[in-house]
C-alpha cells in the first residue's frame, strides 16, 4: 500500500517533470526568422492604399494597422485594432455617425528624424481617410465617396457617412484590409509621397528594412509594437515566380513557408515530405463564369441555360480537390458572407440548370433555340493556372455539347484589359470581396457594366435587373432584411442564367512544422496565414 | 558531263555510305509519319479529360501516364508531334527565307546597306527571345499562325548572321569577282553564285534550329504565350509538367524525349545532306 | 585603332535610335498598362484613368517620347513606373548578377564545347564524334527552364551541393559562387551546344585546308599538326562565334534567372514586359543594345589579334 503510494507520488513527479520537458519541446529556435515566398515577379508599390494582389496584401498586413482588424487567421471575426472598442453608430440629420476611441501609446516605426517613431493620434486617422479618398493616391477612392472624418480630440475620431448602412458593410471599410490601413501623416509628410511609397512606415508588428528588387523584402520586428514586441526578429518576403523552385527551396530549408497553389494534389504531395505541414484555409476565391447577355447567341435565355446545363460543378471540385474546392451556388459564397444563396434555395426555386450537369438537356435546349449544330464562342483568358485550368474544363464541357470555345491565352495584364473592353463571350473571374454589396455592385449593378455602364467595372454579364435589390440592401439597417434582399437579387440572376458559379477555392500554405503562426489558421482576408507578434519558430 | 540522273545516284550513294545520316533520315521520316497520322494512331482522345485517372503513372492503359486533367500523355505526345513539327518547321522556313536574304544582301552589298542591316540584326538578336516573344505575342495575339510568325522572326537574325558570315568570305572569291567584272547584276550574283554555295550550311543550321524553334515555343508557353490550349505541343506539355516534376515526371519527360529525338533525327539527316553538297568532305 | 572604335560606336547610334523608337512605340501599343497592373482587379475605370494621368501616360505619345530621349541624353534612365525606384540604381544592382552568370556560363560553355568540338572533328564519324554531337543537340533542344529544374532537383535537393534560390549575398564570395554554379551550368550547357558545333565545323574546315595537308605531307607528327596549326587557324571562327553567342547568352539568361530566382537583368526585362513597366523596359533595352555594340566591337578586335590579316579599315 505504502509502496503503491510511493509509486503514485513518483509517477506524479515523473508526469510533472514530463510536462516541464514537454514545455521545453515548445522552446524557441535560436533564429527567429521566417522567410515566406510569394508568387510574384517583384514588388509593385509599398503604398498600402495602392497595391492589390496577394504579395501586396501580405506586405501591408505586416506593416500596418486599421481602426479595427480581422482576427488573424479567423476571418471574418472583427476586433478592435487601433481603436479601443468596436464603434457605435447613431443617425444625425439622416447621416450616420460612427465614433472611434483610439488606443493611447501606439508608436509608428522609426523614420528619418524620428528614431523612436511618434504616437499615432486622431490626426493620422483623419489624414489616412483623406488619402484613401483621393483617387490619385488610392485604388479604393470610390468606396469612400462622401465620407467626412473629424478629430474630436487627440484620441477620438468621428466618421460621418452620407447614407446610413449596416455594420456588416461599414466595418470592412475601416478594417486592416484594402483601404482601411492607417498611414502616419508625419512620416509621409517628412519623407515625401514618392519616397514614402518605397519606404512605407506604419504601426504594424514589423518594420520595413530593405528592399532587394526582384529578390526579397526584409522586415524586422517593431520593438515598440503596441501589442508587444513580436517574437520573430525578421520576416522575409521572397519573390519566386516558379512554384517548383519554391518547393525545393522550402524542402532545403532556404524558406520556412511557401504560399502554394490552390490544388489538392500539391497539398498531398507537400504533406508527404517529412517535417512539412500544409495549412488549408479560407475564405479563398469564388470561381465564377459570367455569360455576356448582350452578345448573340448568349442573348437567348435558352442558350444560357444550355450552357449552365453543360457546366459541371462536380468536375470543378474534382479538378481542384474536395478539400480545396467548396461548391458555391451564388457569387456571394453561402456560409462565408451574409447574403449567400444555398443549394437548397436553388432547389426550392427549381433552377435546375444551375444545379445539374446535364449535357443531353443542354443539347435539347440548343436545338430548340435554333443551334442544333452548336456554335463558336470567343474568349481571352489569362495564362495563370487558376484561370487557364478551369477554362480548359469549361472548354471541354462545351465541346461535348457541340460548342467550340476559342480561347486566346494572354498574359494577366492583357486579360484584365480585354475583358473590360467587353470582348469575351464568357468571362471567368476568380474573386474574393469582403461583402455581398461589393460582390453584387461590382459584378451585377447596371452602373458597373463593362464599357457601357455609368462607372464601367466588372459587370461582364451586363445584368441590369437587380439594381434595386443591391441599393435597397445597402440602405437596409436590419441585417435579416438586408440578407434577404441580397439573396432575392441573386436568385433573379440565376433565373436569368446570367452566370454560373462553381467553387470557392481555399488557399494553401506549406511550412515547416516548427513554424507556429500563433493563432488558428481558419480563414484570412489577406490570403496568407498571417504573421503577427505571436508567430514563432520552435526549436526542432 | 554526267547526266543529272547519274549525279543524283552518286549523291544517294554518298548519303547511303553515311550510316548515321541514314538513321537520321529514317527517324525523321518516322517522326513525320507519326505527325501526319497522329489522329489515326492515337489510342485516345488527346483532349478528353478524366479526373478519375489523373496523374496516373505509365501503365498498360496509359503507356506514358496521364496529366493533371487526366488526359492521355501518349496520345498528346503523338498529336503534339504534329503541332510541334508544323509550328517549328514553318517558323524555320520563314526565318530561313527572310534571314538568309537579309544576310546575303548585307554580306554582298557592303557599305551602308551592310552596316545598317547587321547593326539591326545584332541588336535584334541581343534582346532576349522571351521578351521580344511576349511583346510580339501581346501585339499579335497567340494563335498558331501568329506563333509561327513570332518564332520565325526570332530566328531571322540567326540566319542573317550565318549567311552574312559565309557571304563575306565568298564575296572575295575569284568567280564572284569575275562575275562582277563582266557586269552581272547583284541579284543574279546572289542567286546564282552565293546562294548555291551557302545553301547546304543554311539548311543544316535550319535543321538544328528546328529544335531551337520548338524549345522557344516551350519557353513562350512557360511565360504564358505559347500555343493556346487545348492543342498540345511538346513545348506546352513540358511546361505543364514541370510544376509536377516531383510527383509526375512522366508528363514532361516523354514530350522532352520526343523533342530530343526529333532534333537529333533532323540534325543527323541535315549533316548527311551537307556532306553531299560539300565536295571537300566527299573523299 | 582608337578612331576605328569611335567610328564603330558612332555608326551604332542611328540603329540604336531606330530600335528604341520601335520598342517605345510597341510597348505602348500593346494592351494593359502599369496602372492596371498595380490596381487592376480592384480599381474602377475612373480611378485607373487618374493614375494614368499621374504617370504621364495621358500625354501625347510624342511628348512622352521626347521626354524619354531628353532624359537619355542627360544620362537619366528615368524611374520605374510602378515602384518609382530609379532605373539606373536597379540596373546597377541587377547587372552584376547577369554579367557573372553570362561570363561563367560562357566559360563553362567554352570549357565543354571547344574540346568536344575539336575531338569530334579529329575523330570524325567515330563514336566520339557522335557522342559529342548528341550532347550538343540535347543542350540545344531542352528548354532551359526544364533543365534548370532538373538540376535543382538533382544537385540542390538530392545531393544538397548548392543552394536553390537567390543570387547570393554581395560581398560574400562563397555565397555568390555557390549561388552561381547551377545557373551557370544550365546556361553553359545550352551554350556548349553552339560552341561544340562551331568548333567542330571550324576544325573540320581547317583540317581539309591545303596547308595542313602539306604539313602532314612534310612529315610533321599528326598531333603537332593538329594542335598547333589547326587550332590556331580555327581560332578566328571560334572566337567570333563565341562573341556572337555571348550576346545570345546575355539574353538567354532570362529563363534561368526566373527559375533560380536570380535578380538579374533578364528577369528584370520580362518583369518589365509582363508588368508593363514602360520606363523600366525601354531603359533596359537601351542598355542591352549598348552592350551589343560593345561586344561586337570587342569580338572584332579579338579577331584582329588572332588574325593579323583583318585590318581596321
Amino acid at each position: 500500500m505504502r509502496l503503491a503510494r510511493t509509486l503514485l507520488v513518483v509517477g506524479l513527479a515523473i508526469a510533472a517533470l514530463a510536462s516541464v520537458v514537454g514545455l521545453s519541446a515548445d522552446e524557441l529556435a535560436e533564429q527567429q526568422r521566417l522567410r515566406i515566398s510569394v508568387d510574384a515577379l517583384d514588388l509593385g508599390t509599398g503604398d498600402p492604399h495602392m497595391g492589390t494582389g496577394t504579395h501586396h496584401r501580405v506586405l501591408y498586413d505586416l506593416l500596418f494597422n486599421g481602426l479595427v482588424r480581422y482576427a488573424p487567421g479567423q476571418y471574418p471575426e472583427i476586433q478592435p485594432d487601433l481603436a479601443v472598442n468596436l464603434p457605435e453608430s447613431r443617425i444625425v440629420d439622416g447621416k450616420q455617425v460612427w465614433t472611434f476611441e483610439l488606443r493611447e501609446g501606439v508608436m509608428t516605426h522609426p523614420f528619418p528624424g524620428y528614431p523612436g517613431g511618434y504616437e499615432i493620434t486622431a490626426e493620422d486617422v483623419v489624414y489616412s481617410f483623406e488619402r484613401v479618398r483621393d483617387p490619385s493616391r488610392s485604388t479604393y477612392a470610390s468606396d469612400y465617396v462622401g465620407w467626412e472624418v473629424a478629430a474630436l480630440d487627440t484620441y477620438t475620431v468621428e466618421i460621418t457617412i452620407p447614407a446610413p448602412t449596416s455594420e456588416s458593410l461599414f466595418l470592412p471599410l475601416v478594417a486592416d484590409y484594402m483601404g482601411g490601413m492607417i498611414v502616419p501623416k508625419l512620416a509621409e509628410e517628412t519623407m515625401g509621397h514618392s519616397e514614402y511609397r518605397m519606404n512605407p512606415i506604419g504601426t504594424g508588428p514589423f518594420k520595413w528594412v530593405e528592399y532587394r528588387p526582384m529578390e526579397r523584402i526584409i522586415l524586422e520586428a517593431h520593438d515598440d509594437y503596441f501589442r508587444g514586441r513580436p517574437i520573430l526578429d525578421e520576416v522575409h518576403l521572397v519573390y519566386i515566380a516558379e512554384i517548383g523552385a519554391a518547393e525545393i527551396a522550402l524542402r532545403r530549408g532556404e524558406l520556412e513557408a511557401v504560399i502554394g497553389p490552390m490544388e489538392q494534389p500539391w497539398v498531398e504531395k507537400m504533406k508527404g515530405y517529412a517535417g512539412i505541414q500544409v495549412d488549408v484555409y479560407g475564405p479563398g476565391e469564388n470561381v465564377t463564369l459570367h455569360y455576356n447577355m448582350t452578345k448573340p447567341p448568349l442573348d437567348s435565355l435558352e442558350v444560357r441555360k444550355a450552357l449552365s446545363y453543360a457546366m459541371s460543378r462536380e468536375f470543378m471540385v474534382a479538378l481542384f480537390g474536395a478539400d480545396i474546392a467548396v461548391p458555391t451556388y451564388s457569387i456571394v459564397p453561402y456560409g462565408y458572407l451574409p447574403g449567400g444563396v444555398s443549394r437548397e434555395m436553388l432547389e426550392e426555386a427549381g433552377y435546375t440548370w444551375e444545379l445539374e450537369h446535364n449535357p443531353d438537356r443542354a443539347r435539347e435546349l440548343l436545338a430548340a433555340a435554333g443551334y442544333p449544330g452548336g456554335f463558336t464562342l470567343e474568349a481571352y483568358i489569362s495564362e495563370r493556372d487558376y484561370y487557364r485550368l478551369p477554362y480548359e474544363v469549361v472548354q471541354e464541357k462545351l465541346r461535348t455539347v457541340g460548342i467550340e470555345l476559342r480561347m486566346t491565352v494572354v498574359d494577366h495584364a492583357t486579360f484584365h484589359q480585354r475583358i473590360r473592353e467587353d470582348l469575351n463571350h464568357l468571362v471567368f473571374y476568380n474573386s474574393w470581396r469582403p461583402s455581398a454589396d461589393m460582390y453584387l455592385t461590382r459584378f451585377f449593378h447596371s452602373a458597373s457594366r463593362a464599357v457601357v455602364g455609368a462607372a464601367p467595372d466588372t459587370n461582364f454579364s451586363h445584368a441590369d435587373m437587380i439594381d434595386e435589390y443591391i441599393e435597397g440592401a445597402r440602405r437596409e439597417l436590419d441585417p435579416q432584411k438586408q440578407e434577404q434582399l441580397w439573396q432575392e437579387g441573386q436568385l433573379i440572376l440565376t433565373e436569368n442564367a446570367a452566370y454560373t458559379t462553381f467553387v470557392l477555392l481555399q488557399l494553401t500554405t506549406a511550412r515547416w512544422d516548427n513554424v507556429d503562426w500563433g493563432h488558428p489558421v481558419v480563414a484570412s482576408a489577406t490570403l496568407y496565414p498571417q504573421i503577427d507578434e505571436t508567430t514563432r519558430i520552435l526549436s526542432r | 558531263m554526267t547526266k543529272p540522273s547519274s549525279q543524283k545516284w552518286k549523291a544517294l550513294r554518298v548519303f547511303w555510305r553515311n550510316k548515321i545520316a541514314v538513321v537520321g533520315a529514317l527517324l525523321a521520316l518516322a517522326v513525320i509519319v507519326v505527325g501526319v497520322f497522329a489522329p489515326a494512331i492515337a489510342p485516345r482522345d488527346p483532349l478528353s479529360q478524366n479526373l478519375f485517372y489523373r496523374l496516373t503513372g505509365p501503365e498498360r492503359a496509359f503507356p506514358f501516364g496521364t496529366d493533371f486533367m487526366g488526359r492521355d500523355v501518349f496520345s498528346r505526345v503523338l498529336i503534339g508531334a504534329r503541332m510541334s513539327l508544323m509550328v517549328g518547321a514553318s517558323a524555320v522556313v520563314l526565318g530561313m527565307v527572310l534571314g538568309t536574304l537579309l544576310g546575303m544582301l548585307a554580306g554582298y552589298m557592303r557599305g551602308r546597306v551592310e552596316s545598317t542591316i547587321m547593326r539591326v540584326v545584332d541588336v535584334w538578336m541581343s534582346f532576349p527571345d522571351e521578351v521580344l516573344g511576349i511583346l510580339a505575342a501581346v501585339m499579335l495575339g497567340t494563335g498558331v499562325v501568329n506563333l509561327i510568325i513570332i518564332l520565325g522572326l526570332l530566328l531571322v537574325p540567326r540566319f542573317s548572321r550565318l549567311s552574312y558570315n559565309y557571304t563575306t568570305v565568298l564575296r572575295e572569291g575569284e568567280y564572284i569577282l569575275a562575275a562582277k567584272s563582266i557586269g552581272a547584276p547583284p541579284y543574279r550574283i546572289i542567286v546564282q553564285h552565293i546562294f548555291p554555295n551557302i545553301r547546304g550550311d543554311v539548311i543544316t543550321m535550319g535543321a538544328l534550329w528546328l529544335g531551337t524553334a520548338i524549345r522557344l515555343e516551350a519557353n513562350l508557353s512557360f511565360l504564358g504565350v505559347g500555343v493556346p490550349p487545348p492543342t498540345p505541343t511538346w513545348g506546352n506539355m513540358i511546361r505543364e509538367g514541370m510544376g509536377r516534376i516531383a510527383e509526375a515526371p512522366w508528363i514532361s519527360l516523354f514530350p522532352g524525349v520526343a523533342l530530343v529525338i526529333t532534333v537529333l533525327a533532323f540534325n543527323l539527316l541535315a549533316d548527311g545532306l551537307r556532306d553531299i553538297s560539300d565536295p571537300r568532305l566527299r573523299s | 585603332m582608337l578612331s576605328y572604335m569611335v567610328r564603330r560606336l558612332l555608326i551604332a547610334i542611328p540603329t540604336l535610335l531606330a530600335v528604341l523608337t520601335v520598342i517605345f512605340l510597341a510597348i505602348r501599343v500593346v494592351p494593359g498598362d502599369p496602372a492596371a497592373v498595380l490596381m487592376g482587379e480592384e480599381a474602377d475605370a475612373a480611378t485607373l484613368q487618374i493614375f494614368r494621368e499621374r504617370m504621364g501616360l495621358d500625354r501625347p505619345i510624342w511628348v512622352q517620347y521626347a521626354d524619354f530621349l531628353s532624359g537619355l541624353v542627360r544620362g537619366d534612365l528615368g524611374r520605374s513606373m510602378l515602384t518609382e525606384v530609379p532605373v539606373s540604381s536597379q540596373v546597377a544592382r541587377a547587372l552584376p548578377y547577369t554579367l557573372e552568370l553570362t561570363l561563367a556560363g560562357m566559360g563553362l560553355g567554352i570549357l565543354m564545347g571547344v574540346p568536344l568540338g575539336v575531338f569530334a572533328a579529329l575523330y570524325r564519324n567515330r563514336s566520339v564524334d557522335y557522342l559529342s554531337r548528341t550532347f550538343s543537340l540535347i543542350g540545344q533542344a531542352i528548354p532551359s527552364f526544364y533543365l534548370a529544374l532538373l538540376f535543382l532537383v538533382l544537385f540542390s535537393l538530392r545531393l544538397e551541393w548548392f543552394p536553390a534560390i537567390g543570387g547570393g549575398e554581395r560581398g560574400d564570395i562563397r555565397s555568390l559562387v555557390s549561388h552561381l554554379f547551377l545557373p551557370a551550368l544550365t546556361l553553359g550547357i545550352a551554350k556548349a551546344a553552339y560552341v561544340t558545333r562551331m568548333a567542330r565545323a571550324a576544325m573540320l574546315n581547317v583540317l581539309t585546308e591545303d596547308y595542313i595537308r602539306t604539313a602532314r605531307a612534310k612529315g610533321l607528327k599528326d598531333r603537332t599538326v593538329n594542335m598547333v596549326h589547326a587550332l590556331r587557324a580555327a581560332l578566328v571562327p571560334i572566337i567570333s562565334v563565341i562573341g556572337v553567342y555571348s550576346i545570345i547568352t546575355l539574353g538567354g539568361s532570362v529563363m534561368v534567372e526566373i527559375v533560380f530566382g536570380r535578380p538579374g537583368l533578364g528577369r528584370m526585362m520580362v518583369s518589365g514586359m509582363l508588368r508593363r513597366d514602360y520606363t523600366m523596359l525601354q531603359s533596359i533595352m537601351v542598355i542591352f543594345a549598348f552592350f551589343v555594340v560593345l561586344i561586337n566591337l570587342g569580338t572584332d578586335l579579338l579577331c584582329g589579334f588572332a588574325d593579323p590579316r583583318i585590318r581596321y579599315d
